[in-house]
């Protein structure tokens, strides 16, 4: 059980650090998996977390949520992982406008398409909206995370829904092209 | 663009975000081990070899233990006899001439010496003959007595160890046999002549003119037993769990028992005990009540902190009496009350409105819905008082507390118990 795991992860148990790892471990890499260019890149970010973890957890409260705990952590690895990339949050190729309804083209994809998709952003403009509109956290609260402003905060993710909008309209338009020719 | 776009754009990448499916690779954990290793190597502990293999260790104990105070106390050492710490009492009949040949103080004194020498006297009852009776055997300590008639294994043995009482000597009964100290008995008769020599016996002196005893029992199967009463205080650790094997930090558990002696073997023990536990259920193990739980979603996990109060009834059965020592195993159930629940939840998914926590002080009654199994050991440290450690096991027939979960429950009680009354 995962206070048992919690338990045996703070005596540096490597069998409990195992179960925490693999129990938690679809569920962390889904979060980098988000913030990252791509698999290997994620995996190594999880890790990094996970050492945080491992090596923390004798601060963690017992009484309190693990997961809400763990969220943090992984999330901070991921700012930290793009911080220490130095990506400008200034670039923007993409001012077009999309009219197309969202709800109407994206009630098919999975998972995975989702993640290539977010993919497509600049690693600056994903890590907002990931933080906003993933995590849920507010501008203040991300401004104060990656050290912006929290009007470049505002900015960045209206520039990352503007540009996922052109790349789901792109994406789609191959769709549909390439289930015309089939 | 407006503002139904919007929200939709941002609900399907937080529910599409959601539902991943992502398979566990090794290779991954591979990495994160070699990263470990480097930074939080594992140093060998003796205290945590020590903590897996307790059981073992314990085991490897008690079974010798055992076998020694079998052998050593079960084996015919009638040293034992006159000891007063057998809680167990025979009460000889009023026919029984012993009652009435010895006088109680100056027994007393004359065992208590007696103990410490060599001198022991063994009569045995011959059905067959009755001008032989009864037999008065003599015998050393040092020379355990062999012959067929005089110890024949633990029941006779037992019978010498409950005789002595206080305020008197008071000979126990077997079918066959009786056995008494015979400094103590010599000394107790005036004028009797019991021979001291060692390996010698009244039934086969050479010396006819020693004496004979006067008959010992004249009805043996009026031996009956005296309720005794037992109270007791103790505690234990208390390792429960859903599904055995879940276990967290133990709890406690402070037990205040009362013990009613109905025969030799068989006491029932009841009593209150408060329990502080704590457990983990996986969510198929825990049963919140219908629509407890928000969007469907149910706790992947349930933690939870129990205060409740565990009475229980059981029924003990001595298997083994030897000296200060008993062995026993003991069955019963009991009645749960709770007194405080707390429960704390995980999920699958990070989502802040799903419920974190259940608790209440409102008091619910389990009446007999748990098993209770146990062994145990009991060691007499005098006439009245004894330890004892008793591992146990509650095994549950019904779902316990709020989430309806199957509360198994291990633990050793750590007593010391006293004998009320006589």
């Amino acid at each position: 059980m995962l206070r048992n795991l919690i338990k045996g992860c703070i005596k540096n148990d490597r069998k409990s650090q195992r179960d925490l790892y693999q129990y938690f471990y679809a569920y962390s890499l889904s979060i980098c998996l988000r913030y990252s260019d791509s698999r290997d890149e994620a995996v190594e970010v999880l890790n990094e977390a996970f050492m945080k973890i491992f090596k923390n957890l004798k601060k963690f409260d017992l009484s309190k949520p693990f997961t809400p705990w763990l969220r943090k952590i992984l999330i901070n690895s991921c700012i930290n992982n793009f911080k220490r990339k130095k990506i400008e949050l200034v670039s923007d190729l993409y001012e077009e406008q999309v009219s197309s309804s969202a709800e109407d083209i994206l009630s098919h994809i999975s998972y995975n398409e989702i993640l290539e998709l977010i993919r497509k952003l600049s690693p600056g403009y994903r890590t907002v909206f990931n933080l906003f509109v993933i995590e849920g956290y507010k501008h203040e609260e991300i401004a104060a995370m990656l050290n912006i402003s929290v009007g470049t905060s505002k900015s960045n993710l209206a520039k990352a829904k503007k540009n996922m909008r052109i790349i789901l309209k792109e994406y789609f338009l191959e769709d549909y092209e390439r289930s015309k020719q089939g | 663009m407006n503002d139904q776009n919007k929200d939709s754009l941002e609900n399907f990448f937080k529910k599409g975000a959601q539902n991943y499916d992502i398979e566990f690779r090794e290779g991954d954990w591979k990495k994160m081990e070699a990263l470990l290793d480097s930074e939080m190597p594992v140093a060998f502990s003796f205290y945590a070899f020590l903590k897996k293999i307790w059981p073992l260790v314990a085991l490897l104990l008690v079974i010798p233990l055992g076998w020694y105070s079998i052998d050593r106390f079960s084996g015919g050492s009638a040293t034992q006899l006159g000891a007063a710490y057998q809680n167990d009492i025979m009460e000889t009949s009023p026919t029984t001439t012993y009652d009435r040949i010895l006088e109680p103080q100056n027994t007393r004194d004359q065992l208590s010496e007696s103990q410490t020498q060599a001198g022991q006297e063994i009569i045995s009852r011959n059905p067959g003959n009755s001008s032989l009776d009864k037999i008065a055997t003599v015998a050393t300590s040092a020379k355990m007595v062999k012959s067929k008639n005089v110890i024949q294994g633990n029941a006779q043995t037992e019978a010498i160890e409950e005789s002595y009482e206080s305020g008197g000597f008071t000979m126990t009964e077997s079918n066959e046999q009786k056995t008494i100290n015979s400094e103590s008995y010599a000394n107790s008769v005036p004028g009797m002549l019991i021979p001291l020599f060692p390996g010698s016996t009244v039934g086969s002196l050479e010396d006819p003119g020693l004496i004979e005893p006067k008959p010992v029992v004249e009805n043996p199967g009026n031996a009956r037993y005296r309720v005794s009463f037992t109270v007791g205080a103790g505690f234990s650790p208390d390792f429960s769990t859903v599904g055995l094997g879940n276990f967290v930090s133990p709890g406690v558990r402070w037990n205040f028992m009362a013990e009613v002696g109905v025969s030799r073997r068989f006491l029932i023990n009841t009593g209150v005990i408060w329990v502080k536990n704590k457990y983990e259920a996986y969510g198929e193990d825990y049963h919140a009540p219908p629509r407890y739980w928000k969007k469907g979603i149910a706790a992947d996990e349930a933690y939870g902190e129990c205060v409740m109060l565990d009475i229980p009834l059981n029924l003990r059965y001595n298997i083994l009496i030897s000296g200060r020592h008993q062995f026993f195993i003991s069955g019963g159930a009991s009645t749960y009350i709770l007194l405080k629940e707390d429960y704390y939840f995980e999920y699958g998914v990070d989502d802040p409105e799903l419920p974190q926590h259940w608790g209440t002080d409102k008091v619910s009654v389990y009446p007999f819905k748990i098993v209770n199994l146990s062994v145990g050991y009991q060691y007499q440290l005098g006439r009245k008082g004894a330890l004892q450690v008793e591992p146990f096991i509650k095994i549950p027939t019904a779902g316990v507390g709020w989430g309806e979960v199957d509360l198994h429950t291990l633990g050793v009680y750590f007593m010391y118990k006293y004998r009320i009354g006589r």
